[in-house]
């Protein structure tokens, strides 16, 4: 998918200034954006979503201008179709894993679901391996259940972009690698481009088809078609890596 | 025994002018606390502190400024009687206002904390899912923090009960028309009447008990 994003957001909070002056584009699938913490890859992601207001530019995905200051375009994040993953995976901790998913489907006043659309809860319940939880609440079950359930209730919604923040940080190590392939298979599945925010080097070895790394509120580089410039690009990332590390 | 219509009708207008007046607190409470905790706009701390003010001012404080807004030269009260002939000085109506106003804050500031409480996340997450901002409030904002504000309510219930300065004041102490409980008490002890006395606090006593440990239960469970 075609993803151009070219942002500027000043941020002010208790008195400390951040910049954040990011641009990027990218043509392929699958997009991970690389980082140290506080470094402006999460405000980027947001902004993707709708849920954070950039002072100036422009963020047009699959062809569609989300925002651009300049036209007046503001896209409300309710109708961006875009799916967005927190990191703590934001489910309704009122609501049933069956409810929390069914929400997506209706996101209504009523909620009521037809037939057509109760048979896909359950397709989707059984895709994800949730049918055992449906009636589970989201306090009760593990951290891995946790992030199927956010994803289906994402998917459901047949997205046109899927964004990821940190999916994997919030997991003991043991799951960690089991729930990347799990994720690589969904995206195959469902063939939606990905973009995944992460400061783990092994996220950004197994996804990233486009690397984007940032650095204090900049995008310090952009290495497309990552997966084949793995090696010429190593280096560079790898002494990015360091500078974050440290 | 004393007379039954001594106690009864008190009992039924301190139930009525409490329970109306915690409907309306809770209507313009909880509105107010979400959009103070949701929207930044300038003059917000101002609106936070007037509407916290009637904790701590004296009730006969909050009657006075009733009766300058309410009352017939006031500036709400004149309009009232000039346009529909209307006064709610000296009438039940008058009871509810005084009661709305002095019960307010526990709705407000219940609602504020369970409103903050409320994970932002679950609200964003909600948006992106298609859900537009009344949804968001009413299938995700509310059923999170009900707890806090029907808490909040029973306390302001309680303390709309128990209104006596303001009341006073705006109402009056008319019996059989404007004559709420603890009204009735002072009567009763001025009358040195004190086996009413005793019997109309003890009521007042229990529910009031009642309310306290009921929403003290409603907070202590939580989703997590």
């Amino acid at each position: 998918m075609e993803l151009s994003i070219d942002i500027k957001k000043h941020l002010r909070s208790h008195g400390r200034f951040f910049d954040l002056n990011c641009s990027f584009s990218s043509k392929e699938q699958f997009v991970v954006l690389f980082g140290a913490s506080g470094s402006g890859k999460t405000t980027t992601m947001r902004a993707v979503a709708g849920l954070e207001h950039p002072d100036e530019g422009r963020i047009i995905a699959g062809g569609r201008t989300l925002f651009d200051s300049k036209k007046g375009i503001n896209i409300p994040a309710r109708q961006r179709n875009i799916g967005y993953l927190f990191q703590d995976y934001a489910l309704f901790p009122h609501l049933t894993v069956e409810k929390n998913i069914a929400f997506a489907l209706q996101p209504t006043l009523w909620g009521r679901l037809n037939r057509e659309e109760g048979r896909r809860i359950d397709e989707f319940l059984a895709l994800f391996h949730l049918a055992d939880l449906r009636q589970a609440m989201p306090a009760e079950i593990s951290g891995g259940q946790r992030q199927r359930v956010a994803l289906a209730r994402a998917l459901i919604r047949k997205p046109d972009l899927l964004l990821l923040d940190e999916p994997f940080a919030a997991l003991d190590p043991n799951l960690r690698s089991r729930l990347r392939s799990g994720l690589l298979d969904i995206q195959k599945h469902f063939n939606i481009p990905v973009m995944l925010i992460s400061h783990d080097p092994e996220d950004v070895d197994i996804f990233a088809e486009t690397l984007v790394v940032y650095d204090a509120g900049r995008v310090n580089t952009v290495v497309a078609n990552y997966q084949t410039e793995k090696v010429a690009a190593a280096p560079v990332f790898m002494a990015q890596w360091q500078c974050c590390a440290a | 025994m004393t007379n039954t219509y001594l106690i009864l009708s008190p009992l039924l207008l301190t139930i009525k002018v409490a329970f109306l007046a915690t409907i309306c607190a809770l209507i313009i409470g909880v509105t107010a606390a979400f959009l103070l905790s949701r929207k930044k706009f300038w003059g917000r701390d101002m609106i936070e502190v007037m509407l916290s003010l009637p904790l701590v001012l004296p009730p006969t404080v909050l009657g006075y400024y009733l009766l300058v807004l309410i009352g017939r030269n006031g500036v709400f009260g004149h309009w009232l009687q000039e346009r529909f002939g209307l006064s709610l000085i000296f009438t039940w109506q008058g009871a509810v206002l005084a009661a709305m106003v002095v019960s307010l804050p526990l709705v407000f500031k219940s609602a504020g904390a369970a409103f903050a409480a409320v994970h932002k996340q679950c609200e964003e997450a909600a948006a992106t899912l298609g859900a537009s901002a009344i949804t968001v409030f009413l299938r995700i904002s509310l059923p999170l923090a009900w707890r806090g504000i029907l808490a909040g309510s029973m306390m302001a219930f309680a303390r709309a009960m128990g209104e006596f300065g303001a009341t006073l004041m705006v109402a009056g102490n008319l019996p059989g028309r404007t004559q709420t409980l603890s009204m009735a008490v002072y009567d009763a002890v001025q009358a040195g009447d004190f086996q009413q006395a005793n019997f109309l606090v003890l009521i007042i006593t229990v529910v009031s008990t009642i309310i306290l440990y009921g929403s003290g239960r409603l907070l202590q469970t939580t989703w997590r």
